[in-house]
């Protein structure tokens, strides 16, 4: 059933961008304007769920009032120093990764709003191109361009980003539109 | 999921690896079945679906005929206009052989049983208080049996717009030898319908591996005393008529219900006989 194939993924999705004691609640407003639109559900499932998070995106930009209004959302970066403590050893190499991962979140942080969707899209959610443009409600074009773009500016930061050896935290950033 | 990033990427594949792992979601992954998934899915089933709409989905490309809200309570089952049972439920295309043309008799104690194991049926996913509510409350619109098998048309209740269908093989106690299927819908309330005509809903098919079924139902007029479904396998199917209601079901090959690979049944015609002995044909 499309309700249960899709949920978690959505639930995923809307987490990355709303703290997390909102994000079912999101993900079920989502789903009652997917059932009053359901005539419109694309049939192929990796289509549908792209559907899917695009009612969540508009959901979650019509939440903003005012002049908090916003064309995209902050996306949220796990903790890098918990990442790295919670699932591995400390050893050799593994310092790094460490520091990969210390530097990529710092330079997540600078990313454009626009541009940690596109990333986010393309890697966490993995969709293709046409899907994602989709959900952002944007020509395939468009967002192949943005992702693009979005990449250079992450690569960019990272080369300016020296990597941190002590384990800070400054991946954190709450990015809750509400 | 698979990311998207290859070689001539401006990231590296360590730099993508590590993004991947930098994914704040953290979900359990059975929340989809989990108790506030499930009251979720019943709050919106039993939610009005004409009501207003403000996120609006971007637009698609796909034109699309109108279609009721269908949902399957079972496995492996989707929503795609059409709905195809789990291929184990129902058992391969020799379980219809028993299926004939026209309806069997069936005694007002097996229809009550047979409605009663189809609300189970629907519950038996989705057990909340509001789907009791909704599941307890519709009534038993018809009972039609072909052969070994039992269609029973549910609906209404507190929520008007709800319905269901479900096709199993009872055994001479009531339990169910093959099937399984059921499918419900929320859709809006039905309209009245004139009293020389019926108001068929989109069907619903059934599906195995190796054969499947197609499934009618809907309103009837009071002047109508007979409907014959014209149908492409079988021909003429006469529906069984009870409470204002209309329903019958005949097998397909299995491919009709193939979606994306076969044809999609196409709607029946019917030929309605009223009581003034007039005789309408190509209904559609």
């Amino acid at each position: 059933m499309v309700y249960e194939a899709t949920y978690t993924d959505l639930v995923r999705f809307v987490q990355r961008r709303v703290h997390l004691t909102h994000a079912e609640d999101i993900v079920a407003d989502a789903f009652l304007v997917a059932w009053r639109r359901f005539d419109d559900l694309p049939t192929d499932a990796g289509d549908a769920r792209a559907w899917l998070f695009g009612i969540a995106q508009r959901t979650l930009l019509n939440g903003q009032r005012g002049d908090r209004r916003r064309r995209a959302l902050t996306l949220r970066i796990a903790d890098a120093t918990m990442v790295a403590q919670s699932g591995e050893t400390w050893r050799g190499s593994d310092s790094e990764l460490v520091a990969r991962r210390l530097d990529l979140a710092a330079a997540w942080c600078r990313l454009a709003p626009v541009h940690q969707e596109a990333l986010s899209l393309a890697v966490w959610d993995g969709l293709t191109g046409p899907q994602a443009a989709v959900v952002l409600g944007i020509s395939p074009v468009a967002f192949r361009l943005r992702l693009t773009r979005a990449r250079r500016v992450l690569r960019r930061y990272l080369e300016v980003t020296p990597a941190q050896p002590s384990p800070a935290p400054a991946a954190l950033r709450e990015g809750s539109p509400s | 999921m698979t990311a998207r990033l290859h070689h001539t990427d401006p990231l590296d594949r360590a730099t993508g690896d590590a993004l991947r792992s930098l994914d704040p979601a953290n979900v359990d992954p059975q929340v989809a079945v989990g108790p506030r998934a499930q009251e979720t899915l019943a709050r919106i089933l039993a939610s009005d679906v004409s009501g207003p709409t403000t996120t609006m989905p971007v637009n698609t490309r796909w034109a699309r005929r109108p279609r009721r809200r269908w949902v399957v309570a079972g496995a492996a089952l989707v929503a795609v206009g059409v709905l195809i049972a789990a291929p184990s439920m129902l058992g391969g295309n020799t379980a219809f052989a028993s299926w004939s043309p026209t309806t069997k008799v069936i005694t007002p104690a097996e229809a009550a049983l047979a409605g009663k194991r189809c609300k189970a049926e629907q519950l038996h996913y989705i057990n909340t208080a509001a789907a009791r509510e909704v599941v307890g409350s519709a009534q038993i619109r018809l009972v039609d049996r072909r052969g070994a098998w039992t269609m029973v048309y549910l609906g209404g209740g507190v929520q008007p717009g709800y319905e269901v269908i479900c096709l199993n093989e009872y055994d001479s106690h009531g339990a169910v030898l093959n099937g399984g299927g059921s499918a419900g819908s929320g859709g809006p309330g039905l309209s009245p319908v004139a009293s020389d005509t019926v108001a068929p809903m989109t069907g619903v098919g059934f599906g195995t591996q190796s054969g499947a079924t197609w499934c009618v139902a809907g309103q009837v007029g009071s002047d109508v005393v007979s409907v014959v479904i014209n149908t492409i396998e079988h021909g003429p199917v006469e529906a069984t008529i009870q409470n204002g209601y209309f329903a019958a079901w005949w097998p397909v090959p299995a491919t009709a219900l193939d979606i994306g690979k076969g044809p999609t049944p196409v709607g029946p015609t019917y030929t309605l006989t009223l009581k003034d002995g007039t005789i309408r044909t190509n209904i559609p």
